[in-house]
């Protein structure tokens, strides 16, 4: 494969859809790249598609047999000669087997390595590799549960309850069982046991002890290839339904901005102490004034823009710079985080019973005005297909403070027109008054709380 | 505004709610108007206009290929007489060479891609017009 020389620019392969493939696209173009776009045969008029340089149909619309079908993608990118894909969130961006393969036919993933990723994929190794890094963790098993029953009883009436058993290859709430009881233990370890061998390949489980109402907090952190690590602020991202985050914050409030600086640099050591590069998230329970590390996430969120809001980095340019070997134009000492973001996903969902409703967008009107932004892939006319996750867009404001954010949000929410399918922006508009929300600081169980008390 | 101008409004918030109750068919009426919804089987597309269709036209059918890969052409002359199931090229992908078919019987038209260059999966190679 030729390297790209100065009059010859790198040529990237987007590997996902929707509104993320917007966005690698326009990070392409203000870098002066050239982007290559792949489809599905369902995904032929999306909207990057009419902005990048080269687009190329891999496959049906399943994607088992597009977007995420390994082989296929990597033909792509020798087709079109691609030296960098970027695979976005979701599909492949968090498989390691692809990450090999791309680095064994001598491209450059626009992330970790694949060692890295297998590293921190198995839920077990990544929290021995942040007990080594000193980055805190719940108390709970070093290793996988033993498969004598008996021994895994014993290991975890040390541990204490209540407790949760959770998948070693597992996230997204799958392989996952609360045991509140030693009495329950057994019986949670079996299926918690069959579910991670049937989603995940890999029935080993773990152990640890379970928070109650705890707030999830994350820090995103970039790392080039020169081994220079910088975290660029805390998230809140507690507002979610069944593990699926529906509403992002920026900065985290009610958290002593001293000990989010400590938890920072913590993460920041552990990419340089594991070699890790590229855009991550180290995710955290945070309760009684602790933090509890769950997963690193070795790719770019779907909430990046609420930090991008708050600290001025655009994190999707910083990732093909780090992919392009060129270090990091920044130190620790020159981020600074100002004002407060707030990002609101709006999925084409039905706001109550939260059933997927694709369909197609009669007539999409976007809001604005200052501190605005939206990052879709919707217009007039676009199908929404049943085949792919549901969010159609992420609404992102920007304000002075919280409660201007949040004013701000509510504006923007109103403003914003979809007609045709059913939205999560109704919701999202209730929420942006509640009282709770308004308040902040809500745990993880806030919103399930909240929809069984309004019978939905 | 008049019964069917209110109803086109709210067509938008109704076709929600029938896909939402899995509700097919809907019938309207009042005394100044009436209407009739009947949505698709899949979110999207649109219903036929007219119940019954029109008599097809003689239309140009496309030859797909068969996969993603490169596009090797047969050579074969402009306005060649083809068999549906003829081979008409090649599309190499990996190791493998995938003969390009005729879709119908007729006359092929010019490829639309050039020999050598890169196809996506079922994108159009060629058209084939109906004889007669």
């Amino acid at each position: 494969m030729p390297e790209p020389s100065v009059s010859q620019p790198h040529r990237v392969l987007i590997a996902n859809r929707g509104e993320i493939a917007l966005r690698i696209t326009r990070a392409c173009r203000l870098l002066g790249l050239h982007s290559i776009g792949i489809h599905s045969e369902a995904d032929a008029s999306l909207a990057h598609l009419r902005l990048v340089d080269e687009t190329l149909c891999i496959g049906p619309a399943a994607a088992s047999g597009s977007y995420l079908d390994a082989a296929r993608v990597l033909r792509a990118a020798e087709l079109t000669n691609a030296d960098i894909i970027h695979p976005g969130y979701g599909f492949l961006s968090e498989n390691a087997g692809f990450a090999e393969a791309v680095e064994q036919s001598g491209r450059t993933l626009a992330g970790p390595t694949a060692a890295i990723m297998r590293l921190m994929g198995d839920k077990i190794s990544a929290k021995q590799q942040m007990r080594r890094s000193g980055v805190p963790c719940l108390p709970g098993t070093e290793d996988a549960l033993p498969t004598d029953l008996s021994e895994a009883q014993t290991i975890c009436d040390a541990i204490g309850y209540p407790l949760i058993v959770k998948a070693a290859g597992g996230g997204g709430g799958r392989g996952m069982r609360v045991v509140m009881t030693a009495a329950d233990l057994r019986d949670a370890i079996e299926t918690a046991r069959e579910e991670a061998g049937r989603a995940f390949g890999n029935p080993s489980v773990y152990a640890e002890r379970f928070l109650q109402h705890p707030r999830h907090i994350e820090i995103q952190v970039l790392a080039d290839r020169q081994g220079n690590a910088v975290w660029l602020g805390a998230r809140d991202c507690s507002i979610q339904r069944r593990h699926q985050k529906l509403v992002e914050e920026a900065p985290a409030i009610g958290i002593d901005p001293q000990a989010i600086a400590e938890l920072g640099e913590r993460c920041a050591n552990a990419c340089t102490l594991m070699g890790y590069t590229g855009a991550g998230t180290f995710e955290f329970l945070y309760e009684d004034d602790a933090f509890s590390f769950i997963e690193m996430n070795t790719r770019l969120q779907v909430e990046h823009p609420v930090t991008e809001m708050t600290t001025g980095i655009d994190i999707v340019r910083e990732q093909l710079l780090i992919a392009m070997g060129q270090p990091l134009s920044f130190t620790q000492a020159d981020i600074r985080t100002q004002g407060h973001a707030i990002e609101c996903r709006i999925n084409a969902e039905d706001p109550e019973s939260f059933r997927p409703a694709p369909g197609k967008v009669l007539s999409w009107r976007a809001p604005g005005g200052p501190g605005v932004r939206i990052d879709t892939h919707l217009y007039d006319g676009y199908v929404v297909p049943p085949n792919y996750d549901s969010l159609i867009a992420k609404l992102i404001v920007h304000g002075t403070d919280r409660t201007d954010a949040l004013n701000r949000m509510h504006a923007a929410l109103s403003e914003m027109q979809i007609t045709g399918i059913a939205t999560t922006t109704p919701l999202h508009l209730r929420l942006m008054t509640e009282p709770g929300v308004r308040d902040g600081g809500v745990s993880v169980h806030y919103l399930e709380a909240l929809m069984r008390k309004s019978g939905s | 505004m008049t019964f069917l101008e209110d109803l086109l409004n709210d067509l938008p918030e109704l076709v929600g709610r029938m896909r939402h109750h899995d509700v097919r068919h809907v019938s309207l009426k009042n005394g100044t108007g009436a209407l009739a919804l009947t949505l698709s089987e899949n979110p999207g597309q649109t219903p036929p206009a007219h119940p019954i269709a029109p008599p097809a036209k003689a239309e140009n059918t496309p030859v797909p290929s068969p996969e993603m890969g490169v596009f090797r052409s047969n050579d074969l002359d402009e306005k060649h007489p083809v068999r549906s199931g003829e081979i008409v090229g090649f599309v190499e992908a990996g190791a493998l060479r995938l003969p390009v078919t005729a879709t119908a019987d007729g006359t092929l038209g010019p490829a639309l891609i050039g020999d050598g260059c890169v196809v996506g999966y079922h994108d159009v190679l060629f058209r084939i017009h109906p004889d007669g």
